[in-house]
């Protein structure tokens, strides 16, 4: 009894192990970047926005003076109007395709650690970087 | 069955290390199969553990004396539900009572991160599976549960052997809320490992924008219900099994579970800061990495002897094991944080000390320093020892005076931070504020004062709870009105709605509702009044406007102890209110005596009788029972705030509820939902 059920939890802890190893990839997983300056803007303006929607409540509330509230709502819209124009300038210079195309070349190939002089993620077959000429490692 | 267990361990060891190296490996070659190998190893290290600790959970029904463990804490007359307790109530078991814990929680984020996180998720799973094969390493090589009993014959050879019975359980954890306290509080414990794993993950794949730091949030609101919950069963279980009265005594064991408890009730603090602002991002790993060393260091001082304590039940030689542990843990973690603090910059100053921001960094500086006061007086018996050469007994007295001054410059500033804006607060802002709640608290004030409260700490500290709950009151009448008015809302749908649409900040108020509670149950023990009486049948014993007859002690046999049972009248001011039975047992086993107190609580006080034993009449002929008669204000109150501080912290992890048809046009902000996920009308602000 003692054999089987060790050999049953063997077997099924090897079949586990080894199943993805012949298993096909659909969809690789490693390639995706999930933060690129893009999106950490994209959530950086959610936030802001989420701090002005948060003050206009505590103004309804009662808990700041009209006054402050009108001086900080302005100080957060300047500063969310910031984050937007640094996304329209990353729009209008074309660096969103950049950022795209750097997504689709990692999810078609390995992944490559990035370059020590300005961060782009080169394919592994480079031996400099294509952005600045950085020797990789 | 042992051989399983045995073989169960062993090959949980392999599949650790081998999804360590998988996921590594697999990640620093972009290999998606391999990574995937190493999240299922795993998962395969998650069944092995179960089946080795079904293993052990079966030698413990079924008896198994051939085992040393279960002969260690177990025997035949022990009833079923604490054979189960018996499990972990000793070194082997309860270590692998928290390998399997780990490995269920690293299940758990495997699975639900299958496929999110893609290049943080290898890290983190190398992290929670290298904590796991520490556990695993010292189950299987230092403290086996599944070691056979051998005996050691003339010559040297060592035969099994199995014993006839166990020497059972340690009777003082025989109590039913022991099957489920060291559970609970180990699920606490461990997982602080799961926000540990993705910090490191974090900064190892340096994805350090703000997907780890919502994660980690949601897991250690987690583990910081489960530690809580454990605590307050401890408690729980100390006040009726120890029979000395009390609830918590800075026992080391307890310290040990406090310091995790406050260092990760400070990083769920700040972690808004960052959330919100993008501040206080370097503090916040520190905080991350000290709640896990925290964690581990508390379980180190308790096993490895360093502390004396009334339940330190399993030490042993493990102590140099889990030093080495932790200072490699610790060293790497800080040695990444130093490297990566290049991606940790902050992204915002703090602009006034009277804003929000400062409310929260006082919370973590007053969080802080109680951890480290703990610290310092758990450790201060071994300081003193090594520097001395004279132990210093610790003991409330130290702790007290220290504690105290803390505890109501928290429970100040749970009172205050919500009340201030963020950013900063002006003199008008802070008057509208303050008014209400500060007229309430100092009401409060003079009604004790009358009622002829004159010590300062209970004084201060009712003042204080009148003045948080009111702040607290405050909120969410303020909050519901806004709503209703903008909605169209009834006040009570209104009220229910607000919070259901920002679970995180109302349910917090609900848990800072649960530490007023907690506090005034606190305050009670400095009116606590006691009395001990050596008792013949019908004599009575009074204190305060209570009065106790002895009726009869009785004679009872079960089948795992002797014992005699005290039937008591408990009288109010010459009226019977109830009829109380105090135990005194004996279990042969473990050759040890307990108490079973007795309780009637109220919401105002609790009547706690305790049978300390017998003692000769001074004419020799028979006994009289030794019957310790305390009187405990306000202790219900310190269960209700348990009770009220883990019902918001449910309310705090649900997910926010989605904005529905309202009652009234869209023209009306919406301003009191949640922004977590990041939907917004960006048009509002965009013109």
């Amino acid at each position: 009894m003692v054999y089987l059920f060790s050999t049953i939890l063997a077997a099924g802890v090897l079949t586990a192990i080894c199943w993805p190893l012949f298993a096909r990839v659909d969809d690789p997983r490693s390639a995706v970047l999930e933060e690129t300056e893009w999106d950490l803007l994209q959530r950086k303006k959610d936030v802001i926005l989420g701090n002005i929607q948060d003050l206009d409540f505590e103004l309804k509330c009662g808990k700041l003076s009209a006054e402050d509230h009108q001086r900080i709502r302005n100080e957060l819209m300047a500063e969310v109007a910031e984050v937007y124009r640094v996304i329209d300038r990353i729009e209008a210079d074309g660096d969103l395709d950049a950022l795209i195309r750097t997504a689709v070349a990692q999810r078609r190939g390995p992944v490559a650690a990035p370059c020590p002089g300005c961060g782009r993620r080169n394919p592994p077959s480079n031996k400099f970087c294509a952005e600045c000429g950085h020797r990789l490692g | 069955m042992s051989q399983l267990g045995q073989f169960a361990l062993t090959l949980a060891f392999v599949a650790a290390t081998y999804s360590i190296i998988a996921s590594l490996y697999g990640v620093r070659r972009g290999n998606d199969r391999l990574i995937a190998s190493g999240r299922n190893a795993g998962l395969g290290a998650f069944a092995a553990l179960t089946a080795a600790f079904g293993s052990l959970f079966y030698l413990f029904l079924a008896s198994d004396f051939s085992v040393a463990y279960v002969v260690s804490t177990s025997n035949r007359a022990l009833p079923y539900f604490y054979k189960i307790a018996a499990i972990w109530g000793g070194q082997e078991g309860s270590l692998l009572l928290w390998g399997w814990i780990l490995s269920g929680y690293a299940a758990l984020v495997l699975i639900q991160n299958r496929a999110r996180h893609a290049a943080m998720m290898p890290y983190v799973t190398a992290v929670l599976m290298g904590g796991l094969l520490f556990f695993i390493a010292i189950i299987l090589f230092v403290a086996n549960p599944f070691a056979e009993l051998v005996r050691v014959g003339p010559d040297g050879a060592m035969t099994a052997f199995t014993a006839a019975d166990g020497r059972g359980l340690n009777p003082l954890l025989q109590y039913f809320l022991n099957v489920i306290h060291p559970p609970m509080l180990y699920l606490g414990m461990v997982g602080f490992a799961v926000p540990f794993a993705f910090a490191m993950g974090a900064m190892l794949s340096r994805q350090l924008g703000d997907t780890w730091i919502r994660t980690t949030r949601r897991w250690t609101m987690v583990a910081w219900l489960f530690l809580g919950t454990g605590i307050m069963l401890g408690g729980l279980w100390a006040y009726v099994e120890l029979g000395w009265g009390g609830y918590w005594a800075w026992d080391p064991v307890e310290n040990a579970s406090l310091m995790p408890w406050l260092l990760g009730t400070a990083f769920l603090h700040s972690v808004m800061i960052q959330e919100k602002k993008g501040m206080m991002k370097v503090w916040n790993m520190v905080l991350v990495i000290l709640t896990y060393i925290g964690a581990l260091f508390g379980t180190f001082l308790t096993r490895s002897g360093i502390v004396n304590s009334v339940h330190a039940f399993a030490q042993s030689e493990i102590g140099g094991y889990f030093l080495a542990f932790i200072i490699v843990a610790a060293g790497g973690a800080f040695y990444l944080l130093y490297d990566r603090r290049g991606y940790l910059k902050t992204e915002n100053e703090l602009e006034s000390y009277a804003s929000r921001e400062s409310g929260f960094m006082f919370n973590n500086l007053l969080f802080v320093a109680a951890c480290f006061a703990v610290l310092f007086g758990t450790m201060l018996p071994v300081l003193s020892e090594w520097f001395t050469g004279i132990k210093m007994t610790v003991d409330e007295t130290w702790f007290n005076p220290v504690m105290i001054p803390i505890g109501l410059a928290v429970l100040f500033v749970t009172g205050v931070g919500p009340l201030l804006a963020w950013r900063r607060s002006s003199i008008g802002s802070l008057r509208r504020a303050f008014t209400i709640p500060a007229a309430v608290g100092v009401a409060a004030s003079a009604a004790v004062f009358a009622g002829g409260v004159r010590n300062p700490y209970p004084l201060v500290a009712l003042t204080l709870a009148a003045f948080v709950a009111a702040s607290i009151a405050h909120e969410f009448v303020k909050g519901t009105r806004a709503r209703a008015s903008s909605t169209g809302e009834r006040l009570g749908e209104a009220l229910v709605n607000l919070t259901l649409r920002n679970t995180r900040r109302y349910g917090g108020y609900i848990v800072h509702f649960g530490m007023v509670l907690l506090f005034v149950g606190f305050t009670g023990k400095a009116f606590d009044v006691e009395t001990t009486a050596n008792m013949d049948l019908g004599d009575t014993v009074t204190l305060r406007q209570y009065t106790v007859r002895l009726d009869d002690v009785r004679g009872e046999r079960a089948a795992n102890y002797d014992g005699s049972r005290a039937v008591a009248s408990l009288f109010e001011d010459g009226v019977l209110v109830a009829r109380m039975f105090p135990e005194r047992r004996f279990y042969p086993a473990s050759e040890q005596s307990t108490s079973e107190v007795a309780v009637r609580s109220t919401l105002i006080e609790d009547v706690y009788i305790n049978f300390a034993g017998t003692v000769e009449r001074a004419d020799g002929a028979g006994l009289l029972a030794v019957i310790q008669v305390f009187l405990k204000p306000l202790v219900m109150w310190v269960w209700i705030g348990g009770l009220v501080v883990a019902a918001g912290t449910l309310i705090a992890m649900l997910p926010n509820k989605r904005p529905g048809a309202s009652k009234r046009p869209p023209t009306v902000e919406r301003a009191e939902e949640s922004h977590e996920e990041g939907v917004h009308e960006d048009t509002q602000v965009r013109a």
